[in-house]
């Protein structure tokens, strides 16, 4: 309570969140979104452990925020007093950095460290624990106060890239038949994407994405092929499982977009860039590890590539044919189906979204489907949970991302189970003018479990199905908010329309069949990229290239 | 891969809760723990020795990820391949 009143007094603005979960969220994409830290505040034992999840989602998604947790007075430490919680030891494995407050002269120094600590270097959250005898003490900052605490900030600024690392990726990548460039989301955060465009132009080679590293490059680009993995898009995974040379920048190499770490992969020549040392090996041993910033190595690498030996076109082209084959099957498959396809329903929105409009996604096969069909054409734009994959994510991250950037539509694209999660926060639109526009595809299960239960366990549905209660739009209606049930992309054209134009709210629900809502292509666990389950009508696509048959096949 | 006796310091600040987050790592890492000593000195000082069994490329990831803790100021990682000796500190 002193922290809050100390901030009335400074004229703070504060957003009361309905459940701390959503203000560590709306924080994470404050972060994101503004490239600073995003400040969650909570009180002492269950408001502190409410913000873990938060926490670890920033975590996990490398994201800058500042978490300031109220704590029981010292006198009382260890003594099982009311909400006592030791968070600094429940975050800790969780944060970039925690530390407790024991002395007024450390608040300082403390929160000037841990805002510092969560944007340099590879961003993550960081937490402040503040007992409240602490932050009723008086203190008056003296001369010979430290500014931090004692931490050695130089290791959060990462080398210059090795130049001897630099002349042998250079020369792999010049000599090499079909290079891709895996992008993460290091990218977005070195603002790199001028460099990966530029170099994958000069090599003529595919981009593909991570699921966050969709964030940082134009969809829009011809080169770049979306993202790859287990609901990846099938001509990235094709580019991924064919190259014989892989540029991954930024990006851990989850098992989520390589399907298996070898031996397929093992078999490639991996050239991994990344800021922190220990994501270079830690999954695929790379052929040269270059530890550096991801826009100082591409520079560097385009320095070493000043002319390249003009590549056959056949794989670009065999790619760009996978993508007119996918988009045709999907257009039918959208035919026949009974209710709107949620593909169709992204690119309808698609079509009405401005380009630089902050797309958030909940997570379930709602965020599959836009993983795969939503184009991002402004990188810093799409903010998704990937490493954590935490249901509940997008409505308050939404309002946090309409609070850093209010000139900016906001679309949250969420699911039936991740919205009920944190679907309290509602509240927040009027309060606090924050005009989001909600689409939640309502398919009345949690789809993708239900998905790995139909193929993976002899379809036995086991707690994934959701009674029809409780109806969204009374739910919008108790909060002010506008709902509606479109039954035709026409009508979600018009509404999405009216509420990005008028910066009024609104709850869209997308009616989806659970029967019908099956993410493909899909990569089962543990299988390669070449193994896609394939949607409807490519069951005859083949993901492994053969130059002539591939030419053969496109020229039919 | 290469097995061996690994022996990993860590010198770092903030005393016990520092330790603690050294722990947290520690035990993510694919290694079988022989030992491990923990000295605390003034100013939040902190030295602690991990000596552990396993995979070199885990114990090298272990001592990258330790070297990323903002509190930690230095992590040296020595190996002791199966009836060789430790090279001295």
């Amino acid at each position: 309570m002193g922290f809050f009143d100390a901030l009335a007094l400074e004229d703070v603005e504060i957003l009361a969140f309905r459940h701390e979960q959503g203000a560590a969220h709306a924080a994470d994409a404050y972060g994101r979104l503004t490239r600073r830290p995003g400040v969650v505040l909570a009180t002492s034992g269950p408001g502190a452990t409410n913000l873990v999840t938060g926490l670890a989602n920033a975590y996990f998604d490398s994201s800058p925020v500042l978490a300031v947790t109220g704590q029981v007075p010292t006198s009382v430490f260890g003594r099982d007093a009311f909400q006592e919680t030791d968070i600094v030891g429940v975050v800790a494995p969780v944060a970039k950095f925690a530390y407790q407050v024991r002395r007024p002269s450390e608040a300082g120094p403390a929160l000037r460290t841990a805002y510092r600590l969560a944007y340099e270097g590879r961003p993550g959250p960081t937490l402040v624990d503040f007992p409240r005898d602490v932050q009723l003490a008086e203190y008056r900052c003296g001369a010979g106060e430290h500014a931090y605490l004692p931490v050695d900030f130089s290791k959060q600024r990462p080398p210059r890239p090795d130049p001897v690392a630099v002349r042998r990726a250079a020369r792999l990548l010049a000599y090499a038949a079909r290079p891709v460039l895996l992008v993460g989301n290091g990218v977005y955060w070195s603002r790199a994407w001028g460099e990966v465009l530029r170099l994958a132009e000069l090599l003529q080679a595919p981009v593909v994405t991570t699921l966050p590293g969709k964030n940082a490059v134009p969809a829009s680009h011809p080169l770049v092929m979306g993202p790859a993995g287990m609901h990846g898009r099938l001509e990235a995974d094709a580019a991924l499982a064919n190259a014989d040379v892989v540029l991954a920048v930024g990006t851990r190499f989850s098992d989520r977009t390589v399907g298996r770490f070898g031996p397929e992969l093992r078999e490639k020549k991996i050239i991994h860039v990344d800021l922190d040392r220990s994501e270079l090996g830690k999954n695929v041993e790379p052929t040269v590890a270059i530890h550096a910033d991801a826009a100082a190595a591409l520079r560097a690498l385009l320095r070493e590539l000043p002319a390249v030996p003009r590549r056959d076109p056949g794989f670009l082209d065999w790619l760009r044919w996978i993508r007119s084959r996918y988009e045709e099957a999907m257009e039918a498959w959208a035919r026949r189906l009974r209710k709107l396809a949620p593909w169709k329903v992204l690119r309808a929105l698609r079509e009405v979204a401005p380009p630089d409009t902050v797309t958030v996604t909940g997570v379930g096969s709602h965020q599959m489907w836009a993983e795969q069909h939503w184009d991002v054409y402004v990188p810093g734009t799409w903010l998704t949970s990937a490493g954590l994959g935490t249901m509940g994510f997008c409505l308050p991250a939404a309002l946090g991302a309409k609070a850093a950037a209010p000139e900016r539509p906001v679309l949250c694209l969420d699911g039936d189970g991740s919205f009920q999660m944190t679907m309290n926060n509602l509240a927040l639109v009027r309060d606090y003018n924050l005009p989001v526009t909600v689409v939640v595809f309502d398919n009345r299960a949690l789809m993708l479990v239900k998905h790995w239960q139909i193929y993976l366990y002899d379809r036995r549905i086991v707690a994934t199905e959701l009674s029809s209660r409780p109806d969204f739009a009374k739910i919008a209606e108790a909060y002010d908010i506008e709902a509606v049930r479109p039954s035709s992309l026409n009508e979600v054209r018009k509404w999405a329309d009216w509420s990005i134009r008028n910066q009024e709210p609104l709850l869209m629900v997308i009616d989806v069949d659970s029967e019908e809502d099956i993410v493909l292509p899909w990569v089962k666990p543990g299988d390669w990229l070449t193994e896609a389950v394939k949607p409807p009508g490519l069951e005859d696509l083949d993901l492994v290239y053969r130059e002539p048959a591939a030419a053969e096949a496109r020229t039919g | 891969m290469s097995q061996g006796i690994h022996l990993v310091e860590v010198e770092a600040w903030n005393s016990l809760d520092t330790l603690v987050r050294i722990v947290n790592t520690a035990r993510r890492a694919r290694l079988a723990y022989r030992e491990v000593k923990a000295v605390l000195g003034p100013e939040g000082l902190v030295r602690v020795l991990l000596v552990a069994e396993g995979d070199d490329a885990e114990a090298a990831w272990l001592a990258a990820k330790l070297e990323r803790l903002p509190e930690v100021y230095s992590v040296e990682h020595r190996v002791r391949q199966a009836g060789g000796e430790l090279p001295p500190a």
